[in-house]
Formats: C-alpha cells, structure tokens, sequence
C-alpha cells in the first residue's frame, strides 16, 4: 500500500461516527457518575479496597460507618441519662409517685396471688370430691341390703315429689284461692 | 466442599426438626394436660349416671330375674371398670403435681422425698395390678365375686390410698407456699418504702396507713410462722430416714393433737350433758387422720393469712388519696 492509499483509507475512516442512541447513552452515563472531591482520595487504599468488594458494601465508607455508630451511641447515651434522670425526680422528689401503692398493679397482683392460692385448694377440694364419688359408687355396687328400701332411691324419690309440689301451679292457684275465700268470709 | 454443603444441609435439617418437634411436643404436652382433666370429669359424670341406673334398675319389679341379674352384673363391671380407671388417674395426676412442685432442696429433705414418692409408687402399683386383675376375670365374675371386688376396692381406697393422695396435696400445697408467701413480702417491702415516704414528708396526718401497714404485715408474719411450722411438721413427720429428733418430734406432736381433742370432747360434753363426768369412752389419742389435719390447718391459716394481707394492701391502694387528702 502507497503513501496516496493510506490517505484514502484514513479519510473513509474519519467518516465513522458513533450512532445517535449509543450517544446519548453514554452521555446520560457520565452526567450520573457521582462527582468525587478530592478530600475523599486521602484513603486511596481503602477505596482501592472498597473498588473490589461487592456493590453494596461500596456505597459505605468506613469513616460513615463509625460516625453513624458514634452517633447512636451518644443518643442512647443521653436517652438512658434522661429516663434515670426523669425516675430519679419522680420516685424521689415527687410526692405523689408511690410505686408500692399502685392500685392497679397492687389489684392485679392480690388476684393473681387468690388464683394462685385457690387452684392450690382446689387441688384438694377436688380431690376430695372424686375420692366420694367413687367410694359412692364403689358402696352401691357392693351393696347387699334389700333394693326397694335403698337410701338414695329413698332420698332421690323424696326430692322429686317435693320438687314436683313446689313447682305445681295448680298448687300455689289452690293457695291462692283459700286466701281469697278466707278473706271473704272474715 | 460439596460434601461440607450436604453436611450442613442435614445438620440444619435435623436441628430444624429437633425444635419443631420440642415445639409440638410442649403443644400436646399442654392439650394432654387439659384433655386429662376433661376426660376425668366425664367418666365421673358417666360413673354417677350409672350409678343411678343401677340404683334404678335393683328397684325395678317389672324386668325377668335372669334379665336384671345380666343388666346389674354389666352396670357393676362398667362402674367398676370406671373406678379403677379414675382411681389410677387421681394418682398420675397427684405424681404430676408433686414432680412440678418447687420443693426445698437439702439432705434433710431427701427423707421426704423418699417417704412420698413411695406412698405414690405403691399407690399406683396397687391400682395397676387391681385394673389388670379385673380386665382379665371381670367377664367370668359372678355378681357375688363383683360385689366383693368392689368391698375390697373400696376398703383399700378409704382406708388407705385416698388418706395417702390426700395427705400429699397437703404437702404439695405447703410446699408451693414459699413462693406464693415471696410476691407477699416483695410487695410489703415496697408498701412499706411507700408508707415511709408519705410519713416522712409529711404528706398526711392520717395513722391509718400506718395502721394498716402494721396489719398487712403482722398478717404476713403470722403466715411465715404457720408455713415454717407447716414445714417443719412435713420434715419431721412425713420422712423415710426416721430419727430420735424425728421421733420426739411426733410424740410431742400426737401429745398435743390428743390433748386439743380432750378439750375439745370436753367442752362439748358441758355442751350437750352436763351432768356427765368424764369422756374416758372417747378414743382421744392422735389418729394418722388428725395428723393429716393439723397439717392442713397450718397450711390453710397461711394461705388465710396470705390473703387478709393483700385485702390490706388492696384497701391502702385504692384509699390512698383520701388517706393523704385527710
């Protein structure tokens, strides 16, 4: 290839442009590269270091991250001074902060402590119940005297001709009407 | 490294279910708990029934004889059958209740233990082996044979396994109290730093805080005495490792129920006749019954006590205002 051939080649050459799309893409891609000051070169290992480390662990600085720790620190810090600060002036100084007394919690505690105790009883109480139903059972199964003159049967008989009295309407109307005569007839 | 990932996907997956199965086993642990308390009122409630249909059924003259025989026969097994099962069941659950109790440790305590987990065991094995006897012969047992089943059923649980499982409520409700008996005193500590404050500064003329301060806590006092006497009975009464200081102890201890008997038979003899001499015909001496019942006397005197101080306790809180606007 001749000087006058090379020429040529390098005037076909100077025609390349890049496409309108590519363009603007890389020129939206430089304008949203954030801008970094110099200040922020001094570490220049670090960031070499953080230039190697994953995306996300990029987007902290170690100097961020002991600012941002410091900075909850001192808040707890203060917060803890506040709220002793706040218990220390209301249980000492003032008057009406009787903790002891609280009735809410003083009711919540006397129920909670009766439950305790009750349960406790009931325990026994219960006990003592099922122990008698079962002795019951145990003695009517065991039992040798005649079946018509049975106690329970007796007793039970008994009670539903009382209940069956009391709760007769025509009974309390009986009454009702006596009451009505004898007082006419005085 | 794939071997290394495979060994951590199993270990995490063992581990995953060890929990979950720690998780559902607390769950059923619970609803077994709760099932247990359900199912035992139920078959009480079915062994009532069937003992009114038994009651029914002896005074019925309308069935067959040979008909009524088999009905009774199949109510006596049923009942039975029941007993022995609620029985068996009263024992678990007072095992249940003794393993969770927050006892005191100490070598003088391992004799207690010992006396009461031997009560249980024999409990249990004699309603084990009466419910294995009776599911295995109950179907060829004539009436008669049922009937005498029951009596002795019935006079080994009178006289003997329910005194036990009672006697061991007891225990277990003295045992529970030093905790019960701890909320106590915290709260008087901090009703009584309260009461101090109010004093100190003048914040009332009104002695009745004061008062009832004193109340609340002469209660809580009067409760540890009856607990510390409650256990002290427990240490020296209910143990297996016997000794001379133990033996004294409930020598002394009978002497005194007997002689609180005497006073008591005595004063109701000037009651209902008053011309009688004596109540020598009385057996006075201290039975293992009014042993059992001194204890519950200390237990529920604590527990009474216990109770008073926090009705003070609750009366100070809610009166305080008016207490300090006096």
């Amino acid at each position: 290839m001749n000087k006058k051939q090379i020429i040529n080649k390098l005037k076909v050459l100077k025609e390349i442009n890049p496409e309108n799309d590519f363009s603007k893409k890389s020129r939206l891609a430089i304008l949203q590269t954030p801008f970094v000051s110099k200040k922020d070169f001094q570490g220049e290992s670090i960031l070499s270091a953080l230039e190697t480390a994953p995306a996300k662990l990029r987007s902290y600085s170690l100097k961020n991250i002991f600012s941002s720790s410091g900075r909850v620190i001192s808040v707890a810090v203060a917060t803890a001074i506040i709220l002793i600060g706040i218990y220390f002036a209301t249980s000492q100084l003032s008057p009406l902060f009787l903790p002891g007394l609280n009735q809410s919690k003083v009711v919540a505690e006397a129920n909670m402590v009766n439950n305790t105790i009750d349960i406790q009883l009931s325990h026994i109480t219960k006990f003592e119940q099922t122990a008698k139903a079962s002795t019951t059972a145990l003695k009517e199964v065991a039992a040798t005297t005649p079946s018509h003159i049975n106690s329970s049967i007796i007793q039970a008989e008994q009670s539903q001709i009382d209940s069956a009295f009391n709760a007769d309407p025509q009974s309390q109307n009986n009454q009702d009407i006596n009451n009505i005569l004898k007082t006419i007839s005085q | 490294m794939k071997t290394t990932n495979i060994k951590k996907i199993f270990f995490s997956i063992i581990f995953c279910g060890l929990l979950s199965a720690a998780f559902f086993f607390n769950i059923l642990k619970a609803n077994a708990q709760e099932q247990q308390g359900d199912s035992l009122s139920d078959l009480i409630s079915q062994t009532k029934d069937e003992v009114t249909q038994l009651l029914n059924l002896k005074d019925n003259t309308t069935l067959p004889s040979d008909q009524k025989q088999q009905q009774e026969t199949d109510l006596n097994i049923k009942i039975i059958s029941n007993v022995l099962n609620i029985s068996l069941s009263q024992v678990s659950s007072t095992i249940g209740q003794f393993s969770s109790t927050t006892a005191p440790q100490g070598e003088d305590w391992t004799g207690v233990y010992a006396y009461v987990n031997n009560l249980l065991n024999n409990d249990y094995q004699y309603y084990q082996t009466a419910q294995d006897e009776f599911s295995a012969s109950s179907t060829v047992m004539t009436l008669d044979q049922l009937k005498s089943f029951a009596k002795d059923l019935n006079d080994k649980k009178t006289n003997q396994t329910d005194e036990d499982l009672q006697r061991i409520n007891i225990i277990i409700a003295a045992l529970n109290t030093p905790d019960i008996l701890s909320i106590a005193d915290d709260r008087l500590v901090k009703v009584s730093s309260d009461v101090k404050k109010i004093y100190d500064r003048n914040m009332t003329k009104n002695q009745t805080l004061k008062d009832l301060y004193n109340q609340a806590s002469k209660y809580l006092s009067d409760a540890h005495d009856y607990n510390n006497q409650a256990l002290d009975m427990i240490l020296n009464t209910f143990t297996a490792s016997s000794t001379t200081s133990t033996k004294d102890y409930v020598a002394s201890l009978k002497d005194k129920i007997s002689k609180s008997k005497e006073v008591a038979a005595n004063a109701l003899s000037d009651i209902t006749s008053p011309d009688s001499t004596s109540s020598s015909t009385q057996n006075l001496s201290a039975t293992p019954r009014d042993i059992d019942n001194y204890l519950a006397n200390l237990v529920s005197n604590a527990y009474t006590n216990i109770k008073s101080a926090y009705d003070v306790f609750v009366k100070m809180s809610t009166n305080i205002n008016k207490y300090l606007n006096d």
